[in-house]
């Protein structure tokens, strides 16, 4: 009775062409827009990867040469010496970093202090601004006319001191968030555990509290060695003759020509970040397996010596970070430091200073705005597939392969490898090379990561059934995006906004490989007006980045609570 | 037992083969989920996919769905043939055990999600809405968020979520499982109610034995990927085609024996007669005897009796409506169990306790006989 049929079926199975011609209008609109997605990635970021690998094995008349510019490269003193350069500059970086981050990360984490809010708001100043601030400021205090440069006891401050000064500056907030997490993912019963048995404070820190955050110590160092070997400003603002790798590709490529010196360079530069993006992976998985969903969190009770020390620690680090915003912003307002101290808004009126005036102000607007639009939804629409979609599994991996890419490649790198690519004579897509769309293009695959790895990390939390249930009622899945992805991931839609417009305009490394006089920004201008001896005009620009990344900031704590406040309806709704 | 009570809408003329499904193999890789299923599903029917997790009954209904295309063979949807069509080309509506109700829409927007006002009209939708709420019971939750709700109540409107479009065919993924256990009780009766009235094609997958005998007309058990046995609740439960349905379902007694002749056989020293069930097999071949705890016969055992068996009471647990007694037959070889169901009266009237010896009879036509021991199944 179960196989009664009255038709017989013969049993065969589906070929690929009846796939194929069974597939609803809603696969086709879907395969044309993973189609779509993997292709722009392959063109932003794989391709033009691949144009810097060959090319790195090519002379400059693009012959291949096999490993010659490898060879010229070792062999000439002048280059090679910048790698030990910017191996110890580096290292001393990470050291002095990691301490400081990991201290205040701990204070912020596990101890009483007061003003904890206040410390945490002030540790991420630095992010707001371009990483050539820091180095101006630090001209204005310890350079030749430096206000309190008696306190280097000689030395001058272009160089290795500088450099490392202000390479703490740029990285500490970046490696501080990966300690705060991994001093926050911490299993409260362990430390009542190790209390019961009698071990003392110091014992419990060495056997508890560091063990426990060791994967993200580690994953912080290796992030905060990359960013300073592949940091392109702070050394070009301050390094005087002293060269290291970022400097030398930007002098071979921009100053020389020299492109296959340049490319070589380039995959010089990859080599740190690669290990990096490898040891964070490994490092991540490690961490997510360690914290069980049972875990309780750590809360620490009142120690008065421990937070009195916490404090005043974090006190320091506070002005130190608040000094060197300051500094800027001050120098952008006297009048001719350190001559003339009175106070002037002459240095902001760029039409005055500059040939290009406000325009790449406005240019780094229109980028940051165009990028955190079209780069939010296009990586929503690539995790969105990615993570919820069912059919087309290769192009899918392909594309989350690819998502990944970003993190592991220097942003010099990037605007590097753009140049390879998008400047290449037979390339039909030369024509937005100088143009605001390369810029728009590279901003977005070199943010593209951390932007989809937050989107991922939204949808996932989103019932998985929800495509089976629009499908079932006849809906598009494009209605059931909108209508509920969409809000539901919405807080997290306007932070990857945020971060990308953010990241838009302090942003040097890529860009200023890819910029064109009529579409510099604003962190470019700022380069070329220090290099000029603008100093002040160039801290007024930087100083214009800041106060637009604080006003946006802002206005994302308002958004946010907006969004909270409707979301807020449905999400505890009260029984 | 509901299931026999009840028969399919129309049941008088021959039952229409509403849903077909034809050799329908899942693999995932090298694993096959779904190993060559076939089976009918009639108009009006409530079918239960009933089996141990993992066993496939997800994956069928999803095949069923268009959610997971099978790996081969056909399924045939009210004479339509929907093997390779998209979900949104089938005709069915669908609940899972989450829920899987949108949070950020009211419960009138998720009802009336798949309903086009275009089509129908804002009036029209909206009086749709407020019919199935009243069918579900809930027309004070117009306006409310799904949050609001209790488990129950969001199961309910998932339910009419999934009926809005009058569906020719309603699916449901143990949509039971996520409530405790008196809600579960109550809208199992509801839900049964509902689907008798609208008289929907229903499929419901369960690992719940009990959901599946008393919802369901027709019940699937399923093991591994295959169908051990399709039949009423009353069938499944009296006549088990397997030691494994005979398992799953119920409580059961598995004894070892060895066939006699053609209608008997012998555990230990005791000789049983049973049914033809052994006629086919040799003698000395292992078998094994099953019957269920309240099958086990305890009143009015005489010497006249046929299956007679001397026991010692070794155990006995109340259960509230009646008293578990474990039981132990020496002359069975090997200190053998037996599990019967003692009524209350029947402990109160031979004033029972540990230890007593007492005979009990095993009735030949309550008995199942199958091949090949205990340990083999
Ligand atoms: N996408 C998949 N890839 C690989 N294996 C799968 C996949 N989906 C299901 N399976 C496997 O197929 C088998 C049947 O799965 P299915 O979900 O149908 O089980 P089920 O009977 O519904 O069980 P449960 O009661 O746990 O829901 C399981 O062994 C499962 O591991
Ligand atoms: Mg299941």
């Amino acid at each position: 009775m179960n196989t009664a049929t009255t038709t017989t079926y013969h049993n065969h199975r589906s070929t690929f062409r009846q796939r194929l011609s069974h597939l609803g209008k809603e696969d086709i609109i879907m395969l044309i827009a993973l189609i779509g997605i993997s292709l722009s990635m392959l063109v932003a970021i794989i391709f033009p990867l691949f144009g810097m690998f060959s090319k790195s094995f090519q002379n400059n008349s693009g012959d291949w040469v096999g490993l010659g510019n490898f060879i010229e490269y070792f062999s000439s003193p002048g280059l090679v010496g910048s790698i030990s350069n910017s191996i110890w500059v580096s290292l001393l970086t990470t050291v002095i970093t990691g301490l400081a981050a990991f201290v205040y990360a701990y204070a912020l984490t596990r101890s009483c202090m007061p003003g904890k809010k206040i410390f945490r708001a002030l540790s991420s100043i630095p992010i707001l601004a371009p990483s050539l601030l820091p180095a101006i400021s630090l001209v204005y205090l310890l350079g030749n006319q430096g206000l309190i440069r008696e306190i280097l006891m000689g030395e001058s401050v272009y160089g290795p001191i500088g450099i490392v000064i202000g390479m703490c500056f740029y990285i500490f907030p970046h490696i501080l968030m990966i300690m705060i997490t991994a001093l926050s993912t911490s299993d409260a019963r362990l430390y009542e555990a190790a209390e019961v048995l009698g071990a003392g404070p110091v014992r419990i820190f060495f056997t508890v509290t560091l063990p426990g955050a060791r994967y993200g110590l580690i994953s912080a160092a290796f992030v905060a060695f990359t960013l300073a070997i592949t940091d392109f400003g702070i050394p070009k603002v301050i390094g005087g003759n002293f060269n290291v790798l970022a400097t030398d590709i930007y002098k071979q490529v921009v100053g020389q020509q020299n492109f296959s010196i340049g490319a070589v360079v380039g995959m010089i530069l990859l080599i740190p970040a690669l290990v990096s993006f490898a040891v964070d992976r490994h490092v991540r998985k490690k961490q997510t397996a360690q914290m069980s969903a049972r875990s309780e969190p750590y809360r620490p009770k009142p120690h008065k010596l421990r937070d009195g020390l916490l404090f005043a620690f974090c006190t320091m680090v506070a002005l130190f970070l608040l000094t060197i915003i300051g500094t800027a912003a001050f120098s952008s307002l006297v009048k001719f430091w350190p001559y003339e101290m009175s106070l002037t808004l002459q240095h902001y009126d760029f039409n005055a200073n500059d040939p290009n005036g406000w325009a790449p102000f406005f240019n780094s607007l229109t980028l940051s705005a165009v990028t955190a639009v079209v780069g939010t939804l296009m990586i929503f629409f690539g995790a969105y597939f990615v993570e919820k979609t069912k059919q087309f599994a290769l192009i899918r991996s392909l594309v989350q392969v690819m998502a990944m890419v970003p993190m592991a490649v220097p942003g010099m790198v990037l605007g590097l490898a753009y140049v390879f690519f998008f400047n290449a004579p037979g390339n039909p897509l030369n024509g937005i090379y100088g143009t605001m769309v390369i810029l728009g293009l590279s901003t977005i695959a070199h943010f593209y990561t951390v932007s989809h790895l937050t989107l991922t990390t939204a949808l996932k939390q989103i019932d998985g059934e929800f495509e089976a249930v629009s499908a079932s009622l006849k809906a598009p899945f494009y209605k059931t995006v909108a209508r509920v992805h969409f809000p539901i991931c919405l807080p997290a839609i306007s932070d990857v906004a945020i971060y990308l417009f953010v990241n838009s305009m302090t942003t040097v490394s890529a860009v200023v490989f890819l910029y064109a006089p009529d579409t510099k920004l604003a962190s470019i201008s700022v380069l070329n007006m220090d290099d000029v001896g603008d100093q002040a005009p160039a801290a007024a620009m930087a100083m214009m980045i800041v106060m637009t990344s604080i006003a946006v900031k802002t206005l994302h704590v308002f958004i946010t609570k907006g969004i909270n406040a409707r979301t807020s309806a449905w999400k505890n709704a009260s029984r | 037992m509901t299931g026999m009570i009840k028969k399919p809408q129309g049941s008088d003329v021959q039952p229409m083969a509403y849903l077909e499904i034809n050799n329908v193999t899942k693999r995932f890789g090298d694993f096959v989920a779904l190993d060559d299923v076939s089976l009918t599903v009639n108009e009006g029917e409530f079918v239960c996919f009933l089996g141990p997790s993992g066993c496939g009954k997800t994956t069928l209904l999803r095949a069923i769905a268009g959610l997971d295309f099978q790996s081969e063979g056909r399924l045939v949807h009210n004479k339509k043939d929907i093997s390779h069509l998209p979900p949104v080309q089938r005709d069915f509506g669908i609940v899972f055990q989450s829920y899987a109700l949108f949070p950020n829409l009211t419960v009138a927007q998720n009802i009336s999600y798949g309903l086009s006002v275009r089509e129908m009209g804002r009036d029209k939708v909206e009086a749709r809405v407020r019919e199935l709420l009243e069918t579900v019971g809930l027309q004070d939750s117009y306006n409310k968020y799904p949050t609001a709700l209790s488990g129950g109540q969001q199961q309910r409107i998932a339910l009419a979520r999934a009926l809005a479009n009058k569906p020719g065919l309603l699916l449901l993924d143990e949509p039971l499982s996520a409530l405790d256990a008196k809600v579960r009780i109550k809208l199992r009766h509801e839900m049964k109610e509902l689907q008798r009235n609208l008289g929907i094609t229903t499929i419901m997958v369960t690992h719940d034995q009990e959901e599946a005998l008393s919802l369901a007309d027709r019940i699937v058990v399923m093991n591994h990927g295959i169908i051990e046995q399709i039949g009423s609740p009353l069938e499944i439960y009296r006549n088990p085609a397997s030691a494994y349905v005979a398992d799953f379902i119920g409580d059961m007694n598995f004894l070892d024996a060895e066939v006699l002749t053609d209608n008997q056989i012998t555990i230990g020293n005791y000789t049983l007669d049973v049914d033809q069930q052994v006629k086919h097999l040799p003698k000395g071949e292992k078998v094994t005897v099953c019957i269920r705890p309240e099958d086990v016969m305890v009143r009015n055992v005489t010497a006249d009796t046929a299956n007679v068996l001397d026991v010692e009471v070794l155990d006995v647990e109340f259960l509230g409506s009646f008293y578990r007694a474990i039981l132990s037959c020496h002359g069975m070889g090997g200190d053998m169990e037996i599990s019967a169901n003692f009524s209350i009266n029947l402990m109160r009237d031979h004033a029972l306790s540990l230890g007593d010896h007492i005979k009990i009879a095993l009735p030949k036509k309550r008995s199942r006989v199958f091949s090949g021991d205990k340990q083999a199944r």
